[in-house]
């Protein structure tokens, strides 16, 4: 939907992230937010938030993965392993610098995606969802068992040290939030860029059919591979992150169910669309923060004694019954994801009166 | 090698009741090409109804009633939560299925207090030897109401009206449509036939653990690779994939190294895949440019 | 028109969505203001699955935590202080599990103490307890949650490695060295998880060595809900088991119950587990195959002592049947405990000076203190209860067949 008065003149408009000044001014304006948030913000929205922006990195690489290139994985959150267990390693073990081993962190998930990838060239749907489903649990395994000496294993895991940049350590939520927020802008800018390029016209087409864009001269396999191995650099950079702000790992972290979960934010910020990847992330992650918050208050509101000793019971099951609900009502109100509802809500907003 | 033959035995045993579980999977698939994730929750919420009937009505109304209530669980399921996603992507229905799960935990949570409920004796724990290996009675009596299920599934697919409408949706939705099928009557009938098969499989778990323990959803996990072993498409595939995921269970664990027990299925998952793309049994799709 | 009424309803329907979305940033980001801090309010916090896999035996913890600070309250123990129980259910997902405790973190007041109820949860969380200065009062005290003995960390029972200590200790001295020839051979059926895994370390293994008790190595393995463990229980037998040891929950304990009487190993091979296998729901899930099952166990049982105080509260809460899981004791301990410990540090620095240093210095000050179901001792250098005792499953029924004794201290020096 574009704004009256605007029109693209050359194919780099049209392109464009920000295409007119109100773009302009809402992202800067929303960059001095971002800035000053912590100042009044509480310790709790700004963990929230942090949570929100490590969970959208891992799910931007899907939406390259899926939503552009329509390639599908259930190994998100094994690749995530291996980016935090390289980043930590790579510190504790080399004394590698935050700076370098996040993007080694990166380099080593994207290449585990890639070996888990390479089915790809011959599988589709899901069937090859079962092979990157196979590296959820093989990952793992490799992690528990292959050297525990220098994972640590189930017992005693890996500690890993808060990130530290030029001297300044990164160890309080606060600064936490800058340091996540900071690379997460990059990473979406990253996104967005490949995806209105050469390699993100690409992965359209082998979306849309892959028979077509073979005849039109793409390399089906390398362009197959490369969605992989960004999807999974996207990954490592995320896990390393996550290993940074917990520090402290064992492959519980990274289990197949979070791996679908990613998956869902996808499917809820809207496919094929680098800000539904965000949105996902974060109403997901909202309504997670919001039914574990909400059902011990409901609890509370209730006169004690009035469900015998079954209260417990009943808002526990609230709240599962909560999330579950919302997200079938919210899939079948709007099963084209969040983003495609907020630019139908900007149009209708532009056009007013005139909107129907 | 008595040891082997026994490991044996015990793996195709318990394979059996993973290909149960894988069925339910498959059997929704064909049909619909939902991949449902919340299996492990319909196993749960079927076997906990069943124990409360079994608690009110005895052992022999209890079950019955179980199954039939569980039939019209996924009736219920399928209307109100999959039927208004006919037509949408089908990542979509993967995200339904897993606010489903939730919301089948939060029906388990209210209705039940995620507590373990007893399931009746049924058959006494003993084992059958043969010569010098033991076959558990009670893993054998649920390997043999497997394969009942299983014939009588395949029976059903090639012989009845409805069955014959199954697969012809599963082919094409719009030619089944065409042809005068009732493609949303069948969504409904694969729904309901899947939880009644998930039920069969709780009953069994309770038979054979003693009762229904909120970790029993777990298992649904362990139908995953059998689904995809055999080929997705494919219920006689769904048997040949449980089996073949509890026999390489328990001769990965037996024999090799018992870390190697959860593991071993996706190694050979990842094999198959490589050599033969679309599962053991599965649809070849040919594509020609 | 209908068009136009169909339109209308989608753009009502994304103002609603909006509006919702809306409405539970705000909510969120205001829960915890909207509680203001008032004098005198104890707050119990804990975290945990309570809906998923382990919902079973928690939610009935949660259960005791109501029913011991009623009693308090009742009797008006810490004088004028009110009690507050905030709970949040992480339905097993390790990533929620973070979420809630950074929530709990950042709420004002400033929690002193959190109940963490998964042993994983606690394991990865444990950082961050200490660095943030809360406690962290675990419901499952494997070796990673419990050493090095931290100031804020504290186990809610022996911890795992010490009851492994204390089973060791049993089995060699029930052990016949100079009939038998040999030494005992103890083979591991278990998760791999923390909590399978949480009594494994360098010390239990060498103190197993002292002990002259032989560990099979490789531990045997089963998925989270095994329909049979034949395989593992072969293998073990193999390997000459004279016992096996589990740590896991009653499900599991029954089905590897059922396998030894079937495979008739029973008779050969003892079987015993850890704390949280001492359930009553055994009855229900194993009938009498369970007879001759060893547990470690923390705290009092439902088996035993029906007019115990603890079991009146339980009568007179109205709790079901289905709470009788070994999660109620538990959290009765665990209750009392916590409580006891703010009744002292208020005692000692008021109201006004209570912080989580003064609530830790308590809790290391209970010495033998009777939280009815257990005996609860802590120490500088013991941050896990320091007593336990057997019980065994005779005749349908958990029956203690060792008093209340001290473990083998297993802290890795």
């Amino acid at each position: 939907m574009k704004l009256f008065g605007t029109f693209d003149v050359r194919y780099t408009q049209c392109t464009a992230i920000f295409r007119t000044l109100t773009h302009k001014i809402t992202f800067v304006v929303f960059l001095l937010v971002l800035c000053f948030l912590p100042l009044i913000a509480g310790e709790q929205l700004l963990s929230l938030l942090t949570h929100i922006a490590i969970t959208s990195i891992t799910v931007l690489g899907l939406m390259i993965l899926v939503g552009y290139a329509g390639q599908i994985s259930l190994g998100q959150s094994a690749f995530m392993a291996v980016g935090a267990y390289a980043s930590g390693l790579l510190i504790t073990l080399c004394g590698f610098p935050f700076l370098l081993a996040l993007p080694c962190a990166g380099l080593a998930g994207g290449l585990a995606g890639l070996i888990f990838g390479i089915p790809s060239l011959r599988l589709k749907g899901f069937y090859l969802a079962m092979a990157t489903l196979a590296a959820s649990f093989i990952i793992p395994w490799l992690i528990v068992w292959v050297r525990p000496d220098i994972t640590g294993g189930v017992y005693p895991g890996l500690t890993v040290p808060p990130p530290v940049i030029f001297g300044f350590t990164f160890n309080t939520e606060t600064s936490m939030f800058y340091l996540v927020i900071t690379i997460t802008l990059i990473m979406i800018y990253l996104a967005k860029n490949i995806t209105r390029t050469r390699i993100g016209r690409a992965f359209v087409a082998i979306r849309d059919n892959d028979l077509a864009a073979e005849v039109l001269g793409i390399n089906i396999f390398k362009y197959k591979l490369m969605a992989f191995f960004i999807c999974s650099v996207y990954a490592g950079i995320s896990g390393a992150l996550w290993g940074h702000w917990q520090r402290a790992l064992n492959p519980e972290h990274f289990t197949l169910m979070d791996s679908v979960w990613y998956l869902g934010m996808v499917v809820v910020g809207g496919l094929g669309s680098i800000m539904g990847a965000v949105f996902g992330a974060a109403f997901i992650r909202i309504l997670e923060y919001f039914v574990t918050a909400v059902a011990p208050i409901l609890e509370g509101w209730l006169p004690e004694g009035l469900a015998g000793g079954y209260a417990i019971y009943i808002f526990v099951g609230l709240g599962a019954l909560t999330f579950g609900m919302s997200m079938i009502l919210f899939l079948i109100f709007q099963p084209r994801g969040i983003n495609h509802a907020w630019r139908v809500f900007l149009a209708s907003l532009r056009l007013h009166p005139f909107s129907d | 090698m008595v040891f082997f033959l026994q490991l044996t035995v015990t793996g195709i045993l318990t394979g059996s009741i993973y290909a149960l579980i894988a069925l339910g999977i498959v059997i929704i698939y064909k049909a619909t090409r939902v991949f449902n994730f919340a299996q492990g929750e319909v196993l749960i919420i079927s076997g906990l109804a069943t124990t409360t009937f079994i608690s009110f009505f005895g052992i022999a109304i209890g079950l019955i009633s179980g199954l039939i209530v569980s039939f019209f669980l996924g009736l219920i399921i399928e209307r109100l939560t999959l039927r208004p996603l006919i037509g949408q992507p089908i990542l979509a229905t993967i995200m339904m299925t897993l606010g489903l799960s939730w919301a089948l935990r939060g029906v388990g949570s209210i209705g039940w207090q995620s507590t373990i409920r007893q399931f009746p004796e049924i058959v006494s724990h003993s084992q059958i030897m043969i010569g010098e290996v033991g076959i558990s009675r009670i893993h054998l009596i649920a390997f043999l109401v497997s394969m009942t299920v299983f014939v009588l599934f395949a029976i059903f697919f090639k012989k009845t009206k409805l069955g014959l409408g199954m697969r012809a949706t599963a082919e094409n939705h719009q030619f089944a449509q065409s042809t005068g099928i009732n493609v949303k009557g069948v969504f409904a009938m694969t729904w309901a036939i899947s939880c009644f098969v998930a039920c069969i499989a709780a009953i069994l778990l309770g038979c054979i653990g003693g009762g229904i323990s909120p970790t029993v959803s777990m298992i649904g996990l362990k139908a995953f690779p059998a689904v995809i072993v055999g080929g997705l498409e494919s219920a006689p595939g769904a048997v040949i994939g449980g089996l073949a995921i509890g026999l390489l269970e328990s001769w990965a664990g037996g024999l090799i190294h018992p870390s190697l027990m959860e593991v071993t299925p996706y190694f050979v998952l990842l094999l198959v895949l490589f050599i033969r793309p679309y599962g053991l049994f599965g649809l070849v799709r040919i594509e020609r440019v | 028109m209908g068009k136009k009424s169909k339109a209308l309803a989608t753009k009502s329907r994304n103002f609603v969505l909006f509006l919702a979305v809306a409405v539970m940033i705000i909510l969120s980001a205001s829960y915890e203001t909207a509680q203001a801090a008032k004098d005198k309010v104890i707050t119990i916090y804990a975290a945990g699955d309570y809906s998923g896999p382990y919902g079973g035996i928690t939610t009935p913890g949660m259960a005791a935590h109501r029913d011991v600070m009623k009693y308090w309250k009742k009797n008006n123990l810490i004088p004028g202080a009110k009690y507050k129980l905030k709970w949040a259910d992480s339905g097993g997902i390790l990533s929620r599990a973070t979420s809630i405790f950074r929530r709990f973190k950042s709420s004002k007041p400033k929690p002193l103490l959190i109940v963490v109820a998964q042993t994983g949860e606690a394991e990865a969380l444990r950082h961050l307890f200490e660095e943030s200065k809360i406690i962290l009062f675990t419901w499952g005290a494997s070796a990673k949650v419990c050493y090095p003995v931290g100031k804020y960390i504290f186990g809610n029972m022996a911890s795992y490695p010490d009851q492994f200590g204390f089973f060791m200790d049993y089995v060699s001295k029930n052990w016949d060295y100079a009939k038998m020839g040999r030494n005992p051979k103890v083979g591991i059926l278990t998760w791999d998880n923390g909590f399978g895994r949480g009594f494994e370390s360098d010390a239990t293994m060498a103190y197993a060595a002292k002990k002259k008790v032989d560990i099979i190595k490789p531990f045997q393995f089963a998925s989270t809900a095994p329909i049979d463990v034949s395989t593992q229980l072969l293998v073990l037998n193999k390997a000459g088991a004279d016992w096996v040891f589990s740590s896991w929950l009653a499900p599991q304990v029954a089905t590897t119950c059922k396998d030894l009487a079937r495979l008739g190993l029973n008779k050969k091979i003892k079987y015993a587990g850890s704390c949280p296998t001492g359930d009553v729901f055994l009855k229900r899930l194993a009938g009498k195959n369970a007879e001759g099952f060893i547990s470690l166990h923390s705290f009092a049982t439902f088996d035993e002592n029906p007019n115990a105080l603890w079991r009146k509260l339980f009568k007179e809460n109205n709790r079901k049947p289905e709470d009788m899981a070994y999660g109620y004791p538990q959290m009765v301990t665990g209750t009392m405990t916590i409580l006891e410990a703010y009744r002292r540090a208020i005692k000692k620095v008021g109201w006004e000076g209570l912080n989580s240093d003064a609530l830790s210095e308590a809790l290391e000050s209970l010495k033998d203190f009777d939280a009815w179901t257990s005996p609860v001792t802590y120490s500088p250098t013991r941050h896990s209860h320091n007593k336990l005792r057997m019980v065994q499953w005779q005749n349908g029924k958990l029956v203690p067949i060792t008093d209340w004794t001290e473990a083998p201290d297993m802290n890795p020096k």
